[in-house]
């Protein structure tokens, strides 16, 4: 299932192989791209794929797959370090029944403190039963009975493996150095009566390069229904792959492009610096800085939304701020923010 | 003699520093922030830094009040960098040292760093570290590295290829803390002081 939290950035593949006690082959991936709604907002948009698929030892039943694919909108706040979305999505669910269709429907929400991120998440699964048809024993009339001929079997359709189920979940994660840690846990509550299943699952991974990492988990053997067959075993151990642009916790900005840049910085000679920033639609753009002992100094429009100016610029971090129109001071477009004492953020520029 | 000398030269500095806000801030916020800048000039901490934080809150239409808690606030961060630091410092480790402390770092952390590199200016460790920070990479982990880096005998050079060196992994989709601390670890197997720096992207 493609959790909200897992997809860090703009566009994110993540991709597990495991084996377990009862599993022999675990595969899961997941596929996402957020897109912002509107330029400077924190309204955002994500699609994304997932699937996943085990081969159990226990023969039938105990094999599955499934794929979906989810549209999710978020709102998240403090530089991603807090999000609230909602989701909905659709796929469909292989397992020793036939294909189901599935309809997957629920709201979230994360926190991230330091090293700590939590996660919270109800999902609706609605889980579309198998049309099968099955062949019924004719009634029970003497075959021997002349001039009656033998009755035929009939046959009628029949509708299997349906439901619907609330998924509550929780995960903590925690991040030290090349470690992760998470513990995930919840409970699946069946619409309609039956047992519900509480679930508690805890894992590692130790990152041996930043796009491969070790995982192994210990967690309880009933399980989701898109977490693994209904009965896992209990210990998994595997490996994990992560590629893309994750810049946020969350659901995050589109990076900037590198052929359109936002912000540029050119060395013209010695410390002169040519120093472009991409502000479209503005009447005028005003920049002030440390580097110009916080005076104001008005940006030159070079065209395409381009505004420029060349100034002396020695290495090293600075702080930068513009506006727009004579309105309030924001960090520069293509910098990353830092604290600020006075209008809450500043962009970051680091000089060579 | 030299008593003369030194007390002319801070009359000269102070006069000097009245002028520059003078000119370009209003009079209710010279009279807020005037006495914590006669108390760090007193105390021998750099003013400067302070003058450059009244100029920022000026441009950017603060009022008095905050401007004046704002230098109080960098006034204190300095003092206690200096604490850590002692009296050698130069004020670009102060300035380093009160942005770390901003950031997240300790007090312990910057005795650590520090000590780190003896008799060598410390203002750039700080910096990396307070930059990892910033990028994400939690305080304690960020520490980590950057002493991990200065073990291994890094020099300035090697300090900003890890920050960059970082930058990119981020950038490319790694955790920020597993950025770090893959990097350093990278750094510290080696009996070289060379950072493996992934090649920057053509534009």
């Amino acid at each position: 299932m493609l959790a909200a939290s897992t997809a860090r950035g703009q566009a994110l593949a993540t991709g597990d192989l495991r084996t377990s006690t009862t599993t022999p082959v675990e595969a899961r991936s997941t596929l996402a791209l957020g897109l912002p709604l509107n330029r400077g907002s924190d309204l955002l948009l994500k699609a994304g794929l997932d699937g996943a698929g085990w081969l159990g030892a226990g023969g039938p039943g105990t094999s599955k797959g499934y794929a979906a694919a989810n549209l999710i909108i978020g709102l998240e706040g403090g530089r991603g370090e807090r999000c609230a979305w909602l989701r909905v999505g659709t796929g469909g669910l292989w397992d020793g029944l036939g294909a189901h269709s599935l309809l997957l429907a629920g709201l979230g929400g994360s926190m991230t403190r330091g090293p700590v991120a939590i996660e919270l998440s109800v999902t609706e699964t609605r889980l579309m039963p198998v049309e099968r048809t099955v062949t019924l024993a004719p009634a029970s009339v003497p075959i021997d009975t002349p001039g009656v001929p033998p009755p035929a079997p009939t046959t009628a359709r029949q509708f299997v493996g349906g439901g619907v189920w609330e998924d509550v979940r929780a995960q903590l994660k925690w991040s030290g150095g090349p470690i992760e840690a998470r513990l995930t846990g919840g409970v699946e509550i069946p619409q309609g009566g039956g047992r519900a299943t509480r679930w508690l699952r805890t894992e590692a991974t130790g990152w041996l390069t930043p796009q491969l990492g070790v995982v192994v988990g210990v967690g309880s053997p009933s399980l989701p229904l898109l977490e693994a067959p209904r009965l896992s075993g209990p210990f998994t151990l595997g490996f994990r792959l992560a590629f893309g642009r994750a810049a946020r916790p969350v659901v995050a900005r589109p990076p900037p492009k590198r052929e359109n840049p936002s912000f540029e910085i050119r060395s013209v000679s010695g410390d002169l610096r040519l120093l472009r920033v991409r502000v479209p639609d503005a009447l005028r753009v005003e920049l002030t800085a440390d580097f110009v002992d916080w005076r104001v100094v008005s940006l030159v429009p070079a065209g395409g939304g381009v505004w420029e100016a060349q100034l002396a610029i020695g290495p090293g971090s600075h702080r930068v701020s513009i506006r727009r129109d004579g309105g309030p001071w924001a960090v520069p477009p293509g910098l990353p923010a830092v604290a600020d004492d006075f209008t809450g953020a500043a962009g970051l520029l680091r000089v060579e | 003699m030299a008593v003369y000398v030194v007390a002319a030269c801070s009359v000269t500095a102070a006069l000097s520093a009245q002028s520059r806000l003078e000119s370009r801030v209003p009079a209710p916020v010279l009279a807020a922030v005037g006495p914590t800048i006669d108390s760090a000039r007193a105390a021998g901490l750099p003013t400067g830094p302070l003058e450059d934080k009244v100029l920022e809150g000026v441009t950017k239409q603060a009022d008095a009040g905050r401007i004046a808690a704002a230098v109080r606030r960098l006034a204190g961060e300095l003092a206690a960098a200096r604490e850590a630091f002692g009296d050698r410092a130069t004020t670009r480790e102060l300035v380093a040292g009160a942005g770390g402390l901003r950031a997240g770092l300790t007090r312990g952390d910057l005795v650590r760093l520090r000590a780190a590199r003896p008799g060598q200016n410390t203002a750039l460790a700080l910096e990396v570290a307070t930059d990892l920070i910033t990028q994400g990479v939690p305080s304690d982990t960020a520490t980590r590295v950057v002493l991990k880096v200065l073990g291994a005998g890094a020099s300035d050079a090697d300090l900003e290829q890890l920050r960059m060196a970082v930058e990119r992994d981020i950038a490319g989709g790694v955790p920020a803390a597993v950025a770090a601390s893959v990097r350093a670890r990278v750094l510290s197997g080696s009996p070289a002081t060379t950072i493996p720096i992934t090649p920057r992207p053509q534009n």
